[in-house]
């Protein structure tokens, strides 16, 4: 027997084993794309059509965030590569200080609104609520009468009235917002008609200011129990 | 959701998830009649799972607290709200998975 027609078998059984995996890694794919839609359309079953609207206008905000991200990605990539003296250095500063800007921890400033309520007898969660509205918003910094709010700084109620990690805030509060200055706008005058309509309200007005300064920061406070995995 | 999340970070927890989406300090929360968008992220209904990484026992007296989350309290007995919890020493969480650009700020 010569050794080409085995050779020939081993290789036709390669292909066959080749095609197989192929055909195995594809109906893999088309599963899990067919239950991650399945889920999704499941999902969104009931949601009225005002609500889609504005996750379809989410989405296409994220899309067009995470565009921006990749081109910043590739310009960062170049820049690295280029091999410049301090380059790196350059760069991790950079997104140190993005990060530092974005948990709160240095001052900041840019385009946004300002608003001011004073009443007597909001609570908490009203404050909550107004915080959570500009954040959907894409509020980028929050400050309320000098002290700055993230999500995951506390905002709770106590004897003395409404508390920011723990410090009570006395209206009329000041809040201060930096970010996209019509979406920030259009959710301010929402929330001062609401406002103004409610009988425990003296006062809700918001301006629209090109370069709101937040001074505040919130102190670093290093992880006890949260460790990367 | 608000409520607890806000109730979790007051006990000092160090990072928290919603149905398996990462809260950060950007998060904000939305949605209506019983759906609750988190970010830009698809909707989602009951059960909630919350999960957190932080000190075990003040999260847990916390929750355990009858004073604390009055609003979910009243909608235990109004809607029949469940809400149990329980601790583990070992509590993973998915990274972020979007983007956390913040275009307009810049430092002072």
């Amino acid at each position: 027997m010569s050794a080409r027609p085995r050779t020939a078998r081993r290789a036709s059984r390669a292909r066959g084993i080749s095609v197989w995996l192929i055909a195995l890694l594809v109906a893999l794919v088309a599963t899990v794309q067919i239950r991650s839609e399945a889920e999704v359309e499941r999902s969104l079953v009931g949601i009225d059509s005002t609500s889609l609207a504005f996750l379809i206008d989410d989405l296409h905000r994220a899309n067009e965030s995470l565009d921006a991200e990749k081109a910043a990605l590739v310009r960062l990539r170049a820049q690295l590569q280029s091999g410049q003296s301090g380059a790196a250095d350059q760069v991790l500063t950079d997104e140190a200080n993005r990060l530092r800007a974005l948990e709160g921890l240095v001052p900041v400033q840019g385009p946004g609104v300002v608003m001011v309520i004073d009443a007597s007898g909001l609570q908490a969660l009203d404050l909550q609520d107004a915080l959570n509205s500009l954040a959907a918003a894409g509020a980028e910094a929050i400050d309320v009468n000098q002290r700055r709010v993230v999500t995951g700084v506390p905002v709770t109620q106590t004897r003395d009235g409404v508390a920011i990690d723990g410090v009570v805030v006395v209206p009329p509060w000041k809040i201060s917002v930096i970010g996209d200055v019509n979406r920030l706008a259009a959710v301010a005058d929402l929330m001062a008609q609401q406002l103004r309509a409610d009988r425990r309200v003296r006062e809700a007005t918001y301006r629209i200011d090109s370069d709101v300064v937040i001074r505040s920061v919130i102190s670093e406070r290093p992880f006890v129990y949260a460790v990367a995995s | 959701m608000q409520d607890v999340v806000n109730l979790l970070f007051a006990q000092g927890a160090e990072g928290i998830a919603v149905n398996g989406r990462r809260i950060t300090p950007l998060t904000a929360f939305s949605g209506s009649e019983g759906q609750i968008v988190i970010d830009q992220g698809t909707p989602f209904t009951a059960p909630v799972k919350v999960a957190a990484v932080g000190d075990r026992n003040r999260m847990q007296e916390a929750l355990d607290d009858p004073s604390a989350l009055p609003d979910i309290r009243a909608r235990q007995v109004q809607f029949q709200v469940h809400l149990t919890f329980e601790g583990s020493p070992d509590v993973s969480l998915p990274a972020y998975d979007s983007s956390l650009q913040i275009p307009h700020v810049s430092s002072t």
